[in-house]
């Protein structure tokens, strides 16, 4: 291909492609609304507690040490909002100039157990996977080690490595630390251990860097969202352990102010009545925890890898569009047909239209074969002939007529009898769809025994001679297995096999075929053309082959910008294109068109 | 094939399962690549055809047999002597966004080989990364993009120009297309060949299809059940294969002319497990034509022509057999 076509086929890719495809996702007001009004909430009492913890003692009505003897113990009233405590100082003063301690411990420990628990995740992570078995066993002993740390109670621990140290702000802040280190470790680990399954991380090592390397500089960023999150919850709840060891006498002690201290020394005045002392901080203490927490959650969506923007369409003119696919978009449909779709138009909710009226009728035994360029709609269309869409598609207008009923206005509940009953959806992966729980004989027998009154034994006889049909020998050794042993063909052909038991008159299919291997995908392919003369069934079936379009198919409509853009019999449409798009994708399919060998003159099963 | 560049003789991969089980993955292929050369390897999925282009770049290490890149035999260098070598011979991957690190913009994706590598001076590396991506087709707006921003031919785009950016000798190509629509599949092809015309970086091209692999290479290898059951130059292999399995390969193409006949398919069932393999042909379980003695041993590559070689016992008659068969 010369330079030049490269440049051409660009801007036909390009063509559809919008202005706000450029990285909204990194702007702040894309940022900013991601997120619900609690969040924003959260965030601004977040961004409070920080600047408070921040300037705090300085912005204290009375200083937070300030004692006044004369004015002990007394209530809230006009001068002393929140009371004073059992040594006369102001207890609102002392709850602005809290958090500080508080904070600043949690936030220096939690660095602290960042800065050693996540390269030792990363190592762990490493050494895990690693070939030479002494690098496993030591990170085996040292999870087996942490597992010990962890198995007692973190409050406990830190109590015990404060009376070990001695008490103090610095004691506090490794007990803390000490504490919390295993988290960040084992949750980096198991990151690194998810994350070098990937594709990217085995082409770093092709690149050169060595394991570890890849580690770091690889796997590592793309872990950070998560351990930013745990960071969060870490600190709210170093915040408490904080205020727990101070509460217990373990940590900051007085005239420091700080809301574990205070608690403990307002505690007593409690059952006496006199309730400021105590509350103040127990309330705010929790307020911080909190807002930590939910603030966890806040960074995780923000940090959350942007989707792509979806490209603006263009509007065709309806000029550009082939007469017969016009003609039948406005004709009434047709009286024996088995589907019948008209207008049919489908948005991304706020977004630009995916589908934009697109019309077309069914006859029984009819194979509709829907082509076009990426993301043309090919499966929005499919999907939406039977509701399987995601919530964040809409129909904006249009029905899908099926034997009478209009499938678009119908109860879910009663969509649900058609689906799989009367129309059968075929779509790629069909291992995913089968329930990993249910055996394949099982599943099988209830089909059958849904659709014809029979004893189980029958049932099963007869969903042996299924298999044995569709091309699956030693039939009782997969009855009795479970979906995840059959390979991806065999899952397809019993995904056919079951639902053609019930006879369907309509099967609507994505790429059905999609990640089989030749060979298979000619069986799965001849299968399901059989089956469909045998029932009558007629078929919907988007694929991005042409090559299946022409020898499987009847009629074929492309799909270009949400609209059917040419529509007729197969000979007609790929043999005499008239479209731009059908043309292109015809050049596309020809390039690698067969050489004589591979088509020899031996009869077809394909009847057409 | 004079001075060759790459040299694999005899390779043979084992993954050990539990006890004496082991997954045979490769039993024991050779192939040459000359400078400059495209070699198609195809093959369905479970042939073993990726880990022959991982084991080429020790991503994995061979259980046995020898590779020779340029004169080193690469199953013998240490992680360390190996690292020099990784600037001659790149890999691309087969599915172009998984094989790109979504946190890294193009320019620092492209950029890291060079890193890497340190040969060429720091400050002209923005200037090779241009020029790259130039080459590829992407325009220098490209290199603050992540890889969400790209399309999938972009991409891919992106997976060759890092690959490339070392001026390799080498490129394993591991099914570059076979995620891609047929419309960006031609461009990426294109890209390739112009690419190799203009550098002539050989290339080990993996795919399982047949089409594209004739588009690209020079010559072909057929694997199957980790055996090269036939290999020949690209345009004696389509025009007369002699293995019955490329013969199913090819078969299995549909063409887009609605009016040339499909063949009947003659191979049914699909790839059997390679757990513990037997010493037989290793297609006989799905061979139209099989005979008892297929059974006896693992064909060994029969001379069609003079760089045409087939697996089967049957070489000598296989269209004639295979006719017959299908006219039953
Ligand atoms: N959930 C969604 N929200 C918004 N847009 C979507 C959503 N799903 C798909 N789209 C967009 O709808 C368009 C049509 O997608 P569709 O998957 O139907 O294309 P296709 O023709 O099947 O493509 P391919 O050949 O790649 O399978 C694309 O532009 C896609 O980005
Ligand atoms: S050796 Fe026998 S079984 Fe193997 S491919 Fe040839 S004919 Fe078939
Ligand atoms: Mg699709």
């Amino acid at each position: 291909m010369s330079a030049r076509k490269i440049d051409d086929d660009r801007r036909w890719q390009h063509s559809s492609a919008s202005v706000t495809r450029h990285s909204a996702h990194r702007s702040v007001t894309g940022l900013w609304s991601r997120l619900s009004r609690f969040d924003r909430a959260v965030l601004f009492v977040f961004i409070l507690v920080l600047v408070i913890a921040a300037i705090g003692p300085f912005v204290a009505p009375y200083p937070p040490t300030f004692a006044d003897p004369l004015q002990r113990l007394v209530p809230p009233n006009r001068a002393h909002p929140f009371g004073t405590d059992e040594n006369g100082i102001d207890v609102l003063s002392r709850l602005i100039a809290a958090p500080r301690t508080d904070v600043l411990i949690a936030v220096i420990a939690t660095t602290l157990s960042v800065a050693i628990g996540v390269p030792l995740g990363v190592v762990a992570g490493y050494f895990e996977g690693a070939d030479r078995r002494a690098l496993r066993w030591i990170s085996e002993g040292t999870l087996r080690l942490l597992d010990v740390i962890q198995a007692f109670p973190v409050f406990i621990l830190a109590m015990v490595l404060v009376a070990i140290r001695g008490t103090g702000p610095v004691n506090v802040v490794f007990a803390v630390a000490f504490v919390n280190f295993p988290v960040f470790l084992r949750l980096v680990r198991s990151e690194i251990l998810a994350l070098r399954e990937h594709l990217y991380a085995e082409a770093a090592v092709a690149l050169g860097n060595s394991e570890l390397g890849v580690g770091f500089k690889h796997l590592l960023p793309n872990a950070w969202p998560t351990v930013l999150v745990q960071v969060s919850v870490t600190i709210g709840f170093a915040v408490l352990l904080t205020a727990g060891l101070s509460f217990v006498g373990a940590g900051v002690s007085p005239p420091t102010p700080e809301l574990g201290a205070m608690i403990a020394s307002g505690a007593k005045f409690m059952v006496i009545g006199q309730w400021w002392v105590a509350m103040f901080p127990g309330l705010l203490l929790g307020l911080i925890v909190f807002t930590f927490a939910v603030m966890g959650d806040i960074v995780g969506k923000l940090m959350e890898p942007g989707q792509r923007t979806i490209p603006a369409r263009r509007l065709l003119s309806k000029d550009r569009i082939a007469p017969a696919a016009q003609a039948e978009a406005a004709a009434p449909s047709a009286p024996d047909a088995v589907l019948s779709v008209r207008g049919l138009a489908i948005e991304a909710s706020g977004g630009p239209p995916i589908l934009d009226g697109v019309s077309f009728d069914l006859m029984p035994g009819e194979i509709l074969g829907v082509v076009g360029l990426p993301g043309s709609g090919k499966s929005i269309l499919v999907r939406a002939i039977v509701r399987l869409l995601g919530h964040d598609l809409q129909r904006r207008a249009g029905h899908v007529f099926f034997r009478g009923k209009d499938l678009a206005e119908l109860d879910e509940r009663t969509l649900r009898a058609i689906r799989g009953y009367e129309i059968l959806p075929l779509l790629p992966n069909a291992k995913s769809q089968l329930n990993p729980l249910v055996r394949v004989g099982d599943l099988m027998v209830a089909h059958i025994r849904a659709h014809h009154r029979c004893s189980r034994r029958e049932a099963h006889a007869r969903a042996a001679r299924m298999l044995g049909a569709i091309g699956i020998g030693d039939a009782e050794h997969w009855l009795a297995a479970y979906p995840h042993e059959l390979s991806g063909g065999m899952a397809q052909r019993v995904c056919l096999a079951i639902a053609l038991v019930h006879r369907p008159p309509l099967i609507v299919a994505d790429e059905p075929t999609a990640g089989l291997d030749v060979t298979v995908q000619r069986q799965v392919l001849d299968l399901m053309i059989e089956l469909c003369h045998q029932s009558g069934a007629a078929q919907v079936l988007a694929t991005r082959e042409l090559g299946i379009v022409a020898h499987y198919c009847n009629r074929v409509a492309v799909l270009h910008e949400g609209l059917i853009v040419e529509m007729g019999s197969v000979r007609d449409v790929l043999l005499a294109p008239r479209h731009a798009v059908t043309r292109r994708l015809i050049a596309a399919a020809d390039l690698r068109a067969v050489s004589s060998a591979a088509t020899t003159n031996t009869s077809s099963k394909i009847v057409r | 094939m004079t001075d060759p560049l790459i040299v694999v003789e005899g390779l043979v991969k084992r993954f050990y399962l539990k006890g004496q089980n082991y997954v045979g993955a490769i039993n024991g292929i050779s192939f040459e690549i000359g400078r400059g050369e495209t070699l198609g390897l195809v093959g369905e999925s479970g042939s073993g055809k990726t880990t022959v282009g991982r084991c080429l770049l020790r991503l994995v290490e061979p259980t046995s047999g020898r590779i020779r890149f340029e004169g080193s035999d690469i199953t013998r260098l240490t992680k360390r002597e190996l690292k020099p070598l990784r600037s001659r011979l790149q890999m691309v991957f087969q599915d172009p966004f998984a094989s790109l690190n979504p946190r890294r913009t193009v320019r620092q994706t492209v950029e890291e080989p060079l890193a890497l590598q340190r040969e060429a001076p720091a400050r002209g590396w923005l200037g090779m990364i241009t020029e790259m991506l130039e080459r590829v087709g992407l325009g220098p707006q490209y290199l603050d993009r992540f890889p969400v921003e790209l399309t999938a031919s972009e991409q891919q785009r992106v997976g060759i120009a890092r690959a490339l950016i070392t001026s390799p000798k080498l490129v394993v190509l591991d099914e570059p297309t076979s995620t891609l629509d047929p419309t960006v599949r031609e461009e990426i092809l294109g890209l390739l060949r112009s690419l190799q015309s203009s550098t002539s970086v050989a290339y080990l091209f993996i795919s399982h299809d047949i089409m594209a692999v004739e588009r690209l290479s020079h010559r072909v290898a057929v694997m199957y059940l980790g055996h090269i059951v036939e290999q020949a130059p690209t345009a004696a292999i389509m025009a007369d294969p002699r293995h019955p399995y490329t013969r199913a390969l090819m078969s299995a193409v549909l063409s887009p002319d609605p009016t040339r006949r499909l063949s009947r398919n003659l191979v049914v069932g699909e790839i059997p497990s390679a757990i513990n393999p037997r010493r037989e042909c290793p297609f006989y379980s799905r061979c139209p034509i099989r005979l008892d003695r297929c059974l006896d041993d693992v064909p060994a590559m029969a001379a069609v022509g003079s760089e045409h070689g087939a697996a089967c016992f049957r070489w000598r008659d296989t269209s004639e057999v295979l006719a017959e068969v299908a006219s039953e």
